[in-house]
């Protein structure tokens, strides 16, 4: 049996790529399904006249565009996507800049994180989600660019944290903290991955930290921050932090339909929070109205769905020697992972209220077809996982590479004594 | 290019080394998400299948009862007007946290409340900037299309801390008329077993005929359950029952909006002339004993009494004002004809006369000596005002000889009786069917009157005060329905004030008699010999003055000093017509008067105002038409003939008539 880190077999792989898209593609149907039970009361008006069955024609094309975008992501050659790397990252900056300004940006609950787009595409665009996928690129490629990014302070991490930090500011200004804190984790976790000094890092959150949190302190906008903290601060330690209505939090309707739900639920489209009850019952907490509906046994398969996503990715991940394609996937499936547990997380009251969808299963286009999109991208990096492009990068090893000479003899004996090759 | 493995402190085995690779990292990192979503899933297993809650036990999912409360039905007068009615009121409270989220929105609320229902904005505005707080936005309001729009206003998610109240109103379309009877409707709490009031209670009558008809009048409470979405639509749901509200039903009252205005008009000019402490006049249809009207002065403007408020912070000087103020005004919405009695003096002489000849210890025409105005039984001295000497029994009543009545009632006991002997009995019996003693009317809080017990019960000083009317109080209720036994051939029949009760199909059902409210006092004889002996008091007393023309009234004044300051009197004057077949019968009660020493001056005049005003009013056929041609313009004071008596018509033979006949005592 192959160890953690070992590659996998022709035969493991082609488990692996079937796992990866059954789990996927599992997902995206629940999704289609729940987000029709949770929204076709609200789409039919209450009685104003629209069709019950619109988010079902709706969140299905966008599932539909969803996969056709996966499967054509599959078919790029990685090296193609690693020329790209930086003029997407730009471009992605750029979105998120024009998000900002008025008239191009749509202001919803008193935020601006979308581009007026619903005309176009049918949706509004959100950027930030573009801006995930960006960052995982443009990272992977200066990764493969400088090798060890760990090496030198300025020279090659300063960069490294400005194309984490630039993004994830610009979101911020949007007053999108969940994706924000999502952006800027996710980039420092490629960054340790790819070798970040630790102390580099802690340094960085001693400079950093105070400034954020100025700034949110400072911004009139992000009082709803303060708000959630305090509402969860309350729930969990009774003494309110902040303001309460006195009024159930949307947080205690998830909850009370978790509770109901019980272990087989009440039937799909049997739920009731989702009747203006529990708010974003389609996106933020999707989770609580499968658990309603579906009960405990629906729930667990979601979860089981997603680790059996993150697992069967991880046997690909370890087949890509090329360093691009690694941190491609590896940026992919800890942008996943991340999304996932901070919903989750939210859902279960482990977290203050971040506003972020649940992977492959929440309403919302920008988030699906960016990550269906992130998933062809790892798929075609796997395919592509001998390459050996220059502008991949050199081979990603089971452990750090070091040039011979500046190892002691004693390391280099072992090193002929454990076989590795010279 | 060479290269080598990176050399771990452990030997390149175990955690270390894992972390020391990327690809280590990665599959860590990756495992260590998995674990994370696997202990989400151990709390998701702890909330819905260790805590599971039953669907009604959560807000989404409860079944809403909501409490329909009815309308309470009507009071309705003689002639079909409503005298009180429910109005349906909405109020609108909000919890102020629940919309103070935002500037904007306690903006778009202020705006909203101005559009529909025109609530000053920075009102709603200052209102809304204290959190934590249920605060009234807006009261009273009756528009159903504006509590239409406020309910959608509160369907709003933004919104859904407001809420409407509904309740319903009490009102007087006739204003004052009735303020006395109608009673008033307040909110009583519920009583704990251990005798303390709780929170909860209920809108009940609690004074007059509101808490008489109670029963009647109050709405079962009804339930609509429903379930509610998360913005307070209901949702259909045919499965959930309903139990129907129903509403109060009407009473019909016997009172008279036009008797009452006449009695309202005289009693005002009455307190202009006479000022008297108080005044009231009681006016039935003496057949059926059917209520017509009851007032008094001074009176309430309106049903409901209006207190006053004490301030927060009053020192005991301010409050005990006020106290005393609030009971002043309490006391103006007492209905003095149940809550006050009163000695009836000798306007009881018939009544005690009515047994004396049922029992045939005399007829009319007999004789009885009055002995000069003054005579002393065993050691009591009793006097009459106007002395006379012999007297015909009806005589003794137009005189209202006080001697002659002491003598006459005597001889209804053995002259041996000793206090408290069961031969008094027959007496107080005889009381007791006129209704005196007991309550009446069933109305709340209407007084017994008192009647001396049978062990204090003597010859000449119990009895023969009774025979004028003194150790006995009365209510008016008590003595208007005694006196229509007279004219009602001897049965005395109880006061009626509700007529009947709406079916709910827009039928009448009539309010059958309660089993005792009938039964006869007197034999038919001996009301016909007391109407006309009470004729003649009319025709031949002081009261002439002020008898209506063209009908004949027969009636008796009664003139009861204070025990101890003769200067304070309590006058009355009973009088009914027309004498064969009485359609009215008029009770008038003055408390003090100012003007005027006997009853015959004053309540006399009051009486006999309101009795002439009703028979014209309501076009009652003169019996004595010659009065009328007779009459020729009327005199000042509203009668046709001058003050003082007329000579004796049937002056027993070898009496003398005297000058003028004065009044009893």
């Amino acid at each position: 049996m192959a160890t953690p880190t070992t590659p996998p077999s022709r035969s493991e792989f082609d488990r692996s790529v079937f796992l990866l898209l059954a789990s996927v593609l599992t997902l995206l149907a629940l999704g289609v399904v729940m987000v029709f039970s949770a929204t076709a009361v609200e789409a039919s008006g209450t009685g104003t006249g629209g069709s019950p069955l619109r988010p079902l024609f709706t969140h299905g094309l966008k599932v539909l565009v969803g996969i056709g975008l996966l499967f054509a992501a599959s078919r790029i050659d990685p090296a193609l996507v690693a020329r790209l790397a930086q003029p997407v990252w730009w471009l992605s900056l750029v979105l998120l800049a024009l998000v900002l300004v008025p008239g191009i940006g749509v202001l919803i609950n008193g935020s601006r994180r979308w581009l007026n787009t619903e005309q176009m595409i049918g949706f509004a665009l959100q950027p930030s989600e573009i801006a995930k996928l960006a960052l995982v690129l443009s990272l992977a490629a200066w990764v493969a660019e400088v090798k060890d990014v760990g090496a030198d302070f300025r020279r090659t991490f300063l960069p490294g944290v400005v194309r984490v930090l630039l993004p994830a500011g610009l979101i911020l200004l949007q007053t999108d903290f969940g994706t924000s804190l999502l952006l800027a984790t996710l980039g420092f976790l490629l960054l340790l991955l790819a070798g970040a000094r630790i102390h580099h890092l802690g340094l960085l959150a001693v400079l950093g930290l105070p400034v954020a949190l100025l700034f949110l302190w400072l911004n009139p906008r992000t009082e709803y921050i303060f708000r959630r903290i305090g509402a969860f601060a309350d729930h969990h330690f009774g003494e309110a932090a902040a303001a309460t209505s006195g009024l159930p939090t949307q947080v205690d309707f998830a909850e009370s339909a978790l509770r109901v739900g019980g272990l087989t639920g009440v039937g799909l489209g049997a739920g009731r929070h989702k009747l203006f009850f529990l708010a974003e019952g389609e996106n933020d907490f999707i989770l609580s109205v499968i658990g309603e509906e579906l009960g405990f046994l629906g729930t667990l398969s979601v979860l089981l769905l997603l680790a059996l996503l993150l697992w069967s990715g991880r046997r690909l991940l370890l087949g890509i020697r090329h360093r691009f394609g690694f941190f491609v996937a590896a940026g992919v499936l800890i942008a996943i992972a991340i999304q996932a547990l901070m919903n989750v997380f939210v859902a279960v009251h482990w977290a203050p209220v971040k506003g972020l969808p649940l992977p492959f299963v929440s309403s919302g286009g920008s988030s699906l077809t960016m990550l269906c999109v992130g998933i062809g991208l790892l798929l075609a990096c796997a395919r592509h996982a001998d390459s050996t492009h220059p502008r991949l990068g050199p081979e990603e090893a089971d452990e750090p590479l070091l040039p011979a000479a500046d190892l002691p003899a004693t390391a280099l004996a072992d090193a002929d004594r454990a076989g590795v090759t010279r | 290019m060479i290269v080598a493995r990176r050399p771990t402190a452990d030997g390149g085995t175990g955690v270390r080394a894992l972390l020391d690779s990327a690809r280590g990292r990665s599959v860590f990192l990756l495992a260590l998400c998995c674990v994370l979503l696997l202990a989400v899933g151990v709390k998701l297993f702890w909330l819905q299948v260790m805590r599971q809650r039953s669907p009604e036990s959560v807000a989404a999912w409860r079944t809403i009862a909501i409490d329909e409360e009815g309308r309470r039905g009507d009071l309705v007068d003689a002639r079909g007007g409503i005298v009180a009615t429910s109005v349906r009121e909405v109020d609108l409270r909000v919890w102020t946290s629940g919309v103070a989220a935002t500037d904007h929105r306690r903006e778009q609320l202020a705006a909203e409340l101005a559009r529909i229902a025109g609530v000053d904005p920075q009102r709603t505005l200052r209102t809304l900037a204290k959190p934590g707080q249920w605060v009234l936005l807006a009261e009273g309001i009756r528009d159903p299309g504006v509590i239409a729009e406020l309910r959608d206003l509160a369907r709003r998610p933004a919104f859904r801390a407001l809420e409407l109240e509904t309740r319903h109103v009490r009102e007087h379309p006739r204003g004052g008329l009735f303020a006395t009877q109608l009673g008033w409707v307040g909110w009583v709490a519920d009583v704990a077993a251990d005798g303390k009031p709780l929170a909860t209670g209920n809108w009940r009558g609690v004074a007059g005929l509101e808490a008489r008809c109670e029963a009647v009048l109050r709405p079962s409470g009804g339930a609509r359950f429903v379930r509610r979405d998360g913005t307070q639509h209901d949702m259909l749901d045919p499965a959930l029952a309903a139990v129907g509200a129903r509403d109060g039903r009407a009473v019909h009252l016997t009172l008279d909006p036009l008797a009452q205005t006449i009695v309202d008009e005289q009693l005002a000019a009455a307190m202009e002339e006479f000022a008297p402490d108080w005044a009231q006049v009681l006016v039935l249809d003496p057949r059926t004993s059917d209520v017509l009207a009851i007032g008094q002065q001074p009176a309430p403007a309106a049903p409901m009494p209006d207190l006053k408020p004490l301030p927060r912070g009053a020192s005991a000087a301010q409050r005990a004002a006020i106290e005393a103020e609030n009971l002043r005004r309490y006391a103006n919405h007492q209905m003095l004809a149940v809550h006050r009695v009163y000695p009836p003096g000798s306007s009881f002489k018939p009544l005690m006369l009515g047994l004396v000849l049922e029992q045939g210890k005399a007829t009319p025409d007999d004789v009885v000596d009055c002995e000069n105005g003054s005579h002393r039984f065993d050691r009591r001295p009793i006097r009459d005002t106007h002395p006379r000497g012999l007297l015909t029994v009806t005589e003794v009543l137009v005189e209202s000889s006080n001697i002659g009545m002491t003598k006459l009632v005597l001889s209804l006991v053995p002259a041996d009786a000793k206090k408290g002997a069961k031969a008094f009995q027959p007496v107080l019996d005889h009381l007791d069917r006129l209704g005196f003693g007991h309550k009446v009317g069933g109305f709340a809080g209407e007084e017994n009157g008192m009647v001396p017990p049978l062990r204090s019960m003597d010859r000449v000083y119990s009895l023969a005060s009774l025979s004028f009317g003194q150790q006995i109080q009365v209510t008016a209720l008590q003595m208007a329905t005694a006196c229509s036994v007279i004219v009602n051939d001897g049965v005395w029949r109880a006061p009626r004030i509700l007529d009947a009760i709406d079916d709910g199909a827009g039928g009448r059902i009539e309010i059958p008699p309660a089993p005792e409210s009938e039964r006869v006092v007197f034999s038919a004889r001996t009301a016909a010999q007391l109407r006309g002996m009470c004729a003649r008091v009319v025709d031949d007393g002081a009261t002439r003055r002020w008898k209506p023309k063209g009908w004949s009234v027969g009636g008796k004044t009664g003139t009861a000093e204070h025990e101890t300051d003769h200067s304070i009197s309590t006058n009355s004057f009973w009088c009914f017509a027309p004498v064969a077949a009485p359609r009215f019968l008029v009770l008038a009660v003055l408390h003090h008067p100012r003007k005027g020493r006997y009853a015959a001056d004053n309540a006399g005049k009051l009486a006999s105002k309101v009795l002439g005003g009703l028979l014209e009013r309501f076009e009652v056929p003169p019996d004595r038409p010659e009065e009328l041609v007779s009459a020729g313009p009327k005199a000042e004071d509203g009668g046709a003939a001058p003050a003082g008596r007329r000579p004796l018509a049937s002056a027993a033979p070898g009496v003398i008539a005297s000058p003028a006949v004065g009044e009893g005592r």
